[in-house]
């Protein structure tokens, strides 16, 4: 262990990670391939067709790039609908007026009937649990908890306000609500929904569940103040069964033994926005690493894959597919890095593996921090390499500034034009850089 | 942000200053007991995270007010905006320093172009800050096209006399603190109009200055020596269309048509604006600042309302926290930063003058990104005492003290022995906008806004209770 720590101080790693960051920053495609994948396709939820093409896109990408082997991997996934759409409520002078809002992805809707009732508040789950059954009985919940700002790291904010996005429909039917309104987990101060995904506890009634912009939350809060308020929800959307679909896989064969090191981010994205920063900016930074061990020839030791999972947002099959597969065909895996929060400046990369490797990656910092890289206490990875952590595998996430993702996540914002071309690609040179020590230390 | 590459007057005035016995004062070591600075940092970012009221600032200066070139109304009317910001905040000492600006109008600025038998094609462009124009004439010429400085060196004079050159020099990508690409290029002789006209070149345009990919020019300030007597018209194209043009040059002659009304039309004044919160235990200053004025085009937002939002941000914070600061907490505004720097060499002679005793100076000038560290510009144990806070700033993302210079605003008062550090923020989108038509509010987030500022008062309030 020693030897290895003072092995990967090396110059010539110094060298090989300068070597590594110019060819990205000089060559990188990931900017360019982004804007093919984000403008040319555009969102790409499961089981729609973009999704579809999107597979076909990742494949030829992936053999550009100069893998040697690119193969699909069969999934079946959830279908969801959004369809039609409509929140309306009841002004001072008996006008309806229409909300922006998103149904929250795998909801149920009205099945295109109007369902009508007054609107309760409550600010917390606290509050909810508090208020008594027949009070809620009709009624629609509007769970309007807000954002904690005062969080620097973002993803703490967003986990806690999680808990209102996940459960709100499953609390509203407990004590007979008709539907629930959340208030979007965003950190912006515009008026844009947040969708996002929730799922139905068994034996509870399947009400709809959908979500509104902070500032059509604000508003509503001051209305309710001084008097009631009815909503009327009218949507299509649903479940519609069950797909084949695929996740998309390419490798360069290791030169020593064939055990596993994975890059991956996700392939699908919400319905709305381009899905850029969540995820296609995984998915092209995870490409670039490929390219990059490519184009500099390096000889990597065991093979490099990168996988392109299919259904992240509302299910995570293919991260379960992968997991499945890799323990069933008994493939060792060494290692691997999850890519999906947005593709802004690296900061640091997040390990979850034991004290051993946790420190063994934590000897190398001297030679990220002239990437900017330098915060590797994270003990969390990414939702689609969980099911290898579960085997024992260890696993990471690339860190990047938390700032600005939340703004636009799971939007229509989330588009190309928030993306920035070197941000990005120091995103894919860290993980290259990561992949290369690893590569060549475990 | 307005990078200082004078290095002659600087050191000149760091050599008198030399002949005088330096003042060494000890440094004082004082242990506080009674604060957690863990805690006092917390308060500090959640009273800013969640009450600041930078952004919205912000957005008044740059959709209310827009540009503010120097010794334009649009300068004066943010002077008075900010003077009623500070008040509105509860500031009571604000005043005036005038400096001297000089006056500088665009006014119409063409370039066109034409290959070997084509059409005039008419090319994006902006005058350098300062430059000398044509006097309202067609000024043509073929272009010579120079990518590196041994290629100028391997020039005759007949190569280059009555011709207009074309530094085509690109930011390098490779590094990753693009404010240091920024600073070689800058400094390169290569986009000198000084070196330029000295070769009977009759004028001279460059490549911009950017990371951006797009063709959007970026303004560059004009230099000369003292005593150049030959000034020739200065301008920048967009990187396309530098790119466009490299490729033209390849196969023919292209000459260029230049027309430009831009002049200098003497001096007037304009002011700093300083504003503090008086010392509780003294009167030295820990003085902040950024600069007021901006180009005349854009609405410079990241450069450099940011930094202007944040200094108020800081003295807002003060305040609202009821905190009790010993010594005095200053901002300094800074009028004419982007193309004279009389602003800064006036409050630095005005310190001297007064002999008025400063603690520490901070900047913030380099876009209002996600804060990640301090440049510290200080003796070594000033430095040292600054690394042993390292741990209560981690936890904001703050943990690079390692870079050592001072180039903003603040820069003069070094000659005074005042130590001082500038906000280090993520340099990767800075020179996409910086010195453009793009630089827009819209291209600033809150967050990291308002982090910026979280950093900038968690520092001061370390020193003012350290120092």
């Amino acid at each position: 262990m020693l030897g290895m720590a003072v092995f990967g101080q090396s110059k010539e790693d110094s060298i090989q990670f300068s070597k590594i960051s110019t060819e990205i920053l000089n060559n990188g495609k990931g900017y360019n391939e982004l804007k093919d994948l984000t403008k040319n396709i555009g969102n790409r939820l499961s089981g729609t067709e973009a999704y579809e093409k999107s597979v076909k896109w990742a494949e030829q990408k992936l053999r550009e790039a100069g893998a040697d082997k690119v193969w699909l991997q069969e999934v079946m996934i959830p279908v969801w609908v959004r369809g039609k759409e409509s929140l309306q409520i009841k002004t001072a002078d008996g006008q309806w007026k229409k909300l922006k809002m998103l149904s929250l992805g795998n909801s149920e809707g009205t099945g295109g009937k109007d369902v009508t009732g007054e609107i309760i508040m409550v600010r917390s789950l606290e509050e909810y649990d508090r208020l008594p059954a027949d009070q809620v009985k009709d009624k629609i919940v509007f769970f309007n908890y807000p954002f904690n700002q005062s969080h620097v790291q973002t993803f703490i904010a967003y986990r806690e306000a999680g808990a209102y996005r996940r459960s709100a429909a499953n609390l509203t039917a407990q004590k007979g609500g008709k539907f629930a309104i959340i208030r979007s987990l965003s950190s912006a101060f515009d008026d844009v929904p947040h969708t996002g995904n929730m799922r139905y506890d068994d034996n509870v009634s399947k009400v709809p569940a959908v979500t509104i912009g902070n500032t059509t939350a604000d508003e509503l809060e001051t209305m309710l103040k001084n008097k009631k308020i009815t909503a009327k929800l009218n949507s299509n959307c649903g479940m519609k069964g069950e797909k084949l679909s695929h996740s998309v896989i390419g490798e360069i064969t290791g030169k020593k033994d064939q055990s596993v090191i994975v890059a991956g981010g996700h392939l699908d994205s919400w319905d709305v926005g381009e899905g850029a920063h969540d995820d296609g900016a995984g998915i092209v930074q995870s490409i670039e690493v490929l390219r990059t061990f490519k184009n500099l020839g390096i000889k990597n030791n065991h093979t490099i894959r990168v996988v392109c999972f299919a259904n992240e947002e509302n299910g995570t099959k293919g991260g379960k597919q992968y997991g499945k597969t890799a323990k069933e065909s008994n493939e060792k895996h060494l290692f691997a890095i999850e890519t999906d929060a947005g593709g802004f400046s690296p900061r640091g990369i997040s390990l979850e593996m034991d004290d051993r490797n946790r420190n063994q990656i934590k000897s190398w910092v001297n030679l990220f921090l002239p990437y900017g890289v330098y915060n590797f206490e994270g003990k969390y990875s990414g939702s689609d390499i969980a099911p290898l952590h579960e085997m024992g595998v260890p696993t990471a996430e690339l860190v990047p500034d938390p700032q600005r993702y939340f703004d636009i996540h799971h939007t229509e914002e989330d588009t190309f034009e928030k993306v920035n071309r070197r941000e990005l690609l120091l995103g894919a040179a860290v993980m290259t850089q990561l992949i290369y020590m690893i590569d060549k230390n475990w | 942000m307005k990078k200082i590459f004078i290095i002659l007057p600087l050191f000149l005035s760091g050599f008198l200053f030399s002949q005088k016995k330096p003042l060494k004062k000890p440094v004082k070591k004082t242990t506080v007991a009674k604060f957690n600075y863990h805690d006092e940092f917390k308060r500090i970012s959640d009273e800013i995270m969640t009450n600041g009221t930078a952004y919205e600032n912000l957005g008044e200066l740059t959709k209310g007010i827009g540009p503010r070139f120097s010794a334009t109304p649009g300068y004066m009317k943010a002077v008075e905006w900010t003077e009623k910001k500070l008040k509105s905040i509860g500031i009571d000492m604000i005043w005036r320093m005038e400096a001297k600006a000089p006056v500088w109008i665009r006014g119409r600025e063409s370039l066109q172009i034409k290959a070997a038998n084509g059409d005039w094609k008419t090319i994006r462009m902006l005058s350098f800050g300062n430059s000398e124009g044509t006097g309202g004439k067609d000024l043509t010429g073929e272009i010579v096209l120079i990518n590196s400085t041994s290629e100028l060196n391997a020039m005759s004079i007949k190569q280059l006399k009555d011709k207009i050159v074309f530094v085509n020099v690109p930011m390098d990508p490779k590094i990753i603190n693009t404010s240091d690409s920024y600073l070689i290029t800058a400094k390169s002789k290569l986009i000198s109009a000084s070196v330029i006209a000295k070769t009977g070149a009759k004028a001279l345009i460059i490549r911009s200055l950017t990371t951006a990919t797009d063709d959007t020019p970026h303004a560059k300030m004009v230099y000369y020596e003292p005593d150049d007597k030959i000034r020739i018209p200065a301008l920048s194209i967009g990187v396309r269309s530098a790119d466009e043009l490299e490729q033209l040059l390849k196969n023919q002659k292209v000459t260029a048509k230049l027309n430009m009304t831009a002049q200098s039309k003497g001096d007037t004044t304009n002011p700093n604006i300083i504003a503090e919160i008086q010392g509780k235990k003294d009167s030295k200053v820990i003085v902040l600042g950024a600069q007021l004025d901006s180009w005349d085009f854009g609405e410079g937002a990241i450069d450099d309302g940011t930094g202007v939002a944040q200094c108020i941000e800081v003295l807002r914070t003060f305040k609202a926290l009821g905190i009790e600061n010993n010594h005095t907490i200053r901002v300094v505004l800074y009028a004419n930063s982007e193309n004279g720097g009389q602003g800064r060499e006036m409050y630095a002679a005005y310190v001297k003058k007064k002999d008025e005793k400063h603690v520490f100076a901070l900047g913030t000038d380099a876009g209002g990104y996600s804060p990640r560290g301090f440049s510290l510009d200080m003796p070594p144990q000033r430095r040292r005492q600054i690394f042993e806070w390292k741990n209560y700033f981690l936890p904001y993302g703050i943990y690079d003290f390692d870079q050592t210079e001072a180039i903003q605003d603040i820069s003069p008062l070094k000659k005074l022995d005042i130590p001082l550090a500038e906000l280090v923020v993520d340099t990767q989108r800075y020179f996409d906008y910086h010195h453009s038509e793009q630089d827009t509010f819209d291209k600033v987030n809150k967050r990291e806004l308002l982090l910026g500022a979280v950093a900038m008062t968690q520092l001061i309030f370390m020193i003012d209770k350290n120092w």
